[in-house]
């Protein structure tokens, strides 16, 4: 199968030129090792089926970011047949600097000059056949949010799969590092099984810059230490020589011929016009203005996720909770099965499958907004509270991450470089609320609070984020303590969303729900209704969940009673308390637990809980919920991070903090003399 | 220009008035301070959300700020169309939030039990009548930003 990969910058349209060679033919997996999300695709160009394959965003070739490293691993090992290098020609400059460094490699490239209209709207056009000429290599334009120019991206990729690639000598890095280069090149060259390794050129530049993921490779070879050792000898005496840390200066000489070229190629065609990204941006990043802004559009989405989607879930409901129990309730099926089935398959997932529809308008909401490119502007707003946590700008997009899933919120904060600032957002980061603790705001907020359930899920999302800045601003002035570090971030340019991407990334991160569902949620469903139809005394029979006597002398009763001790400050029956239990596997488990427990669905539940709950009870609930021991995964990812001690302080906090956060919500109701 | 300051200027006002009482309704039907929520003003619903309360002040805030700036300046005319975007988009979310009802206790009698929907009470709110006045004010906002923009024109052509 021929491979062709999509390198380029964060947010320079590499999904929208994806989707567009793919057609929406792709799947979604891992990276190996890491939780970084895979994009792999199928596409044909002149009769030749091409695997195209979505690398992470990146802006260079160092082993620095985790993203960077599987970039270059992949290109390393895979060795794509072409890499497509998208560009922003409306910020050639810096997107150039990637260009160089994957020239380096010696590998196949296109380059996709992309966004080429918001270019000529700042008042200059590319030259892109000088471009070429400079780089060696071809050059197409494109608008991919307009299908522009991707007839003629396919035939330069179908031209450069007949030729090979070389690694080109752009960036000069002076008579003497040139000179160490060429020794170690020649040195790696004369052995076959370091040659096979990287493209030497490359692999003497990365050596010399003190590399430490190619060190490591290239000691697993007895010829590979000498050129290590050698690479070491030359880097101290240019140090030396030069005064400079290498690396900087070699990034340096990387830089200015990125600045070189760009300057060669751009043509100012008329002065720079005020763009309308440029004009929205006074408002929507204004330092007043931009916070309630972005209240404004949680709240929107929150409304849209949650009471727009409303009749889908009911559907759902109706068919799980009502046709399909009744048919296996009335079926000829014996009894142990019919309530197997029904009362543990059937209302363990049907009361879980209702929560679909606002996971899924939820995940719409925000790939429409991250595709219109205010989720980064979001982002650069809420910087600022950030910063005064002392937590890094940095942290924002793992905990933004949070808001879906906390396991994927841990990996991405891999990135963060200052070590104190990755410590304290891996450890505050299942203090976000994910999108698995909704079906138990959704239930609860129903239930109680009907007419403002937007603004109580939206309560509950601002004080997970309220709670991890305090506890972050905590641990870095505990436990992690330094200064704070600077945050750069991208703003793109504002684009109407295309409705394929949007459909494919809502697509992608509800199908993990659904897998979820089909899986954990299933197991735990089954776990639940295993543990309440049976007991000390063996099997008590179906009965057991209609009859609340007999269910109180099941394994899930004497759990259930174990714990309803502890939490009888904040008011809540044993079936609320055994249902936490399960939460620790998945949290999404607990409002299936408790439709189980309860012996209603999801429609049936709320009515259930208003006799078990009252308006503040639920509300403590809630806060429990939102704070109390991340899920299993989420602790197997910061463990995979921090290692044990801190998932081992991640799990006490979080327990004492939800149980103080739930007593407190108790406590402050009663003084308030709310019920 | 004056007209649209002073519109502008009114519709800020009027939303900030509102997000007041929102906010007041909230605090009213949360906190035990012995307030009497203001449940109707004449035929208008006024519910208590914290969130709507948000929603309406920022709507104000843009108006005030676009008034404040001026229309004709590039601030004035951003506050505005941003401000423009978000009324009718508060307006247009409420709309769907009553279609979505209709159809839930549509779906809910077609499964057999009792449903009832206030189609007055999701219709007749501040948030849905005051969007009106940012809808009829959007093509004006649109083409004052245009005007002081240029549209991204590249052409593949050229390339």
């Amino acid at each position: 199968m021929v491979k062709v990969a999509l390198a380029g910058n964060p947010n320079v349209g590499k999904s929208a030129i994806f989707n567009e060679l793919t057609h929406g033919r792709a799947w979604v997996g891992n990276w190996p090792g890491v939780t970084v999300e895979k994009k792999v695709g199928r596409a044909k160009i002149n009769g030749l089926d091409l695997e195209v394959v979505d690398l992470p965003g990146i802006y260079g070739l160092t082993a620095y970011t985790v993203d960077e490293l599987i970039a270059r691993n992949y290109i390393v090992e895979e060795k794509p047949d072409v890499v497509v290098d998208i560009v922003n020609a409306s910020n050639l400059e810096r997107n150039l600097y990637l260009t160089l460094s994957l020239l380096e490699m010696g590998i196949n490239l296109v380059v996709d000059l992309n966004m080429i209209d918001i270019a000529e709207s700042q008042g200059y056009r590319v030259d892109s056949s000088k471009l070429s000429r400079l780089l060696g290599v071809p050059v197409v334009a494109t608008v991919a949010t307009k299908r522009l120019g991707i007839d003629g991206l396919r035939k330069a990729i179908a031209e450069a799969l007949k030729r090979r690639g070389e690694a080109r000598r752009i960036v000069d890095y002076g008579p003497k590092v040139e000179e160490a280069v060429a020794r170690l090149q020649s040195l790696i060259e004369s052995r076959p099984e370091l040659r096979s390794l990287y493209n030497p050129r490359w692999a003497a530049i990365k050596l010399l810059e003190g590399d430490q993921n190619v060190e490591e490779r290239m000691r697993g070879y007895a010829s590979g230490v000498e050129v290590v050792s050698l690479a070491g000898e030359l880097r101290a005496m240019l140090e030396e020589e030069l005064g400079v840390d290498l690396e900087s200066w070699m990034v340096e000489r990387r830089y200015e011929a990125a600045s070189r070229i760009a300057q060669a190629c751009l043509v100012q065609v008329k002065p720079r016009a005020l763009t309308f990204t440029d004009l929205v941006d006074t408002v929507v990043t204004h330092k007043v203005l931009g916070i309630p802004l972005a209240l404004t559009t949680f709240y929107m989405i929150f409304q849209f996720a949650f009471s727009v989607s409303a009749p889908l879930s009911t559907l759902i409901d109706w068919l799980f909770g009502g046709l399909l129990y009744d048919a296996v309730k009335g079926s000829a099926l014996p009894e142990l099965v019919k309530s197997l089935i029904a009362d543990g398959l059937i209302t363990g997932i049907g009361s879980i499958l209702v929560f679909l529809p606002p996971i899924a308008f939820l995940f719409l909401a925000v790939s429409a907004l991250e595709d219109v490119g205010y989720m980064a502007r979001a982002a650069f707003v809420v910087d600022r509270v950030m910063y005064r946590f002392k937590l890094s700008g940095r942290s924002m997009i793992p905990l933004i991450l949070g808001l879906g899933c906390n396991v994927p919120a841990i990996m991405a904060a891999r990135p963060i470089e200052d070590e104190n600032d990755r410590k304290a957002t891996v450890l505050v980061a299942p203090c976000i609320s994910c999108s698995a603790r909704l079906p138990v705001y959704v239930v609860l907020a129903g239930a109680f609070f009907a007419g403002y359930v937007g603004s109580v899920i939206l309560g509950m999302y601002v004080l997970g984020v309220a709670v991890a800045l305090l506890l972050a601003l905590v641990f870095r002035k505990t436990l992690f303590r330094g200064p704070s570090t600077g945050f750069i971030m991208e703003l793109p340019p504002y684009m109407v969303p295309s409705t394929s991407n949007v459909a494919i990334k809502t697509w992608e991160r509800t199908k993990r729900f659904l897998y979820k569902a089909g899986t954990v949620i299933l197991l735990g469903a089954m776990a639940v209704w295993l543990l309440s139809v049976t007991g000390p005394s063996g099997y008590l029979g179906p009965s057991a969940l209609e009859d609340p006597m007999l269910l109180e002398s099941s394994w899930m009763g004497i759990l259930g009673h174990a714990l309803e001790a502890v939490f009888k400050p904040m008011g809540w029956d044993w079936r609320a308390a055994a249902a936490l239990l399960f939460g620790f596997v998945a949290k999404e488990v607990v409002v299936g637990a408790m439709a189980i427990m309860y012996g209603v669905s999801e429609e049936g539940l709320s009515a259930a809980l208003r006799s078990s709950f009252t308006p503040l009870t639920s509300l403590a609930y809630m806060t429990f919920v939102l704070l109390y021991v991340p899920c299993l995964a989420t602790v197997a990812a910061i463990k995979g991070e921090l290692g044990w001690r801190y998932a081992a302080l991640a799990i006490a906090y979080e327990l004492a903090l939800a149980y103080v956060a739930a007593l407190s919500v108790i406590g402050l109701g009663l003084l308030l003399g709310v019920s | 220009m004056k007209a649209c300051k002073l519109s502008s200027l009114a519709i800020g006002l009027t939303y900030a008035s509102f997000a007041a009482l929102t906010l007041f309704n909230w605090l009213a039907t949360t906190l035990p301070l012995g307030l009497k929520a203001i449940a109707k003003l004449a035929w208008l619903t006024i519910p208590g959300d914290l969130g709507l309360s948000v929603s309406l002040l920022t709507v104000a805030l843009l108006f005030l700020s676009s008034a404040y700036f001026d229309p004709g300046t590039v601030k004035g005319a951003a506050s505005m169309l941003v401000g423009c975007i978000v009324g009718v988009a508060v307006l247009a979310m409420q709309l769907l939030v009553v279609a979505a009802g209709v159809a839930d206790a549509a779906l809910t009698c077609l499964a057999g039990e009792a449903a009832e929907y206030a189609l007055s009470e999701g219709l007749l709110r501040p948030d849905v009548l005051l969007g009106l006045g940012p809808l009829a004010l959007t093509p004006y906002s649109w083409r004052r930003a245009k005007s002081l923009v240029e549209a991204p024109q590249g052409s593949i052509a050229t390339y």
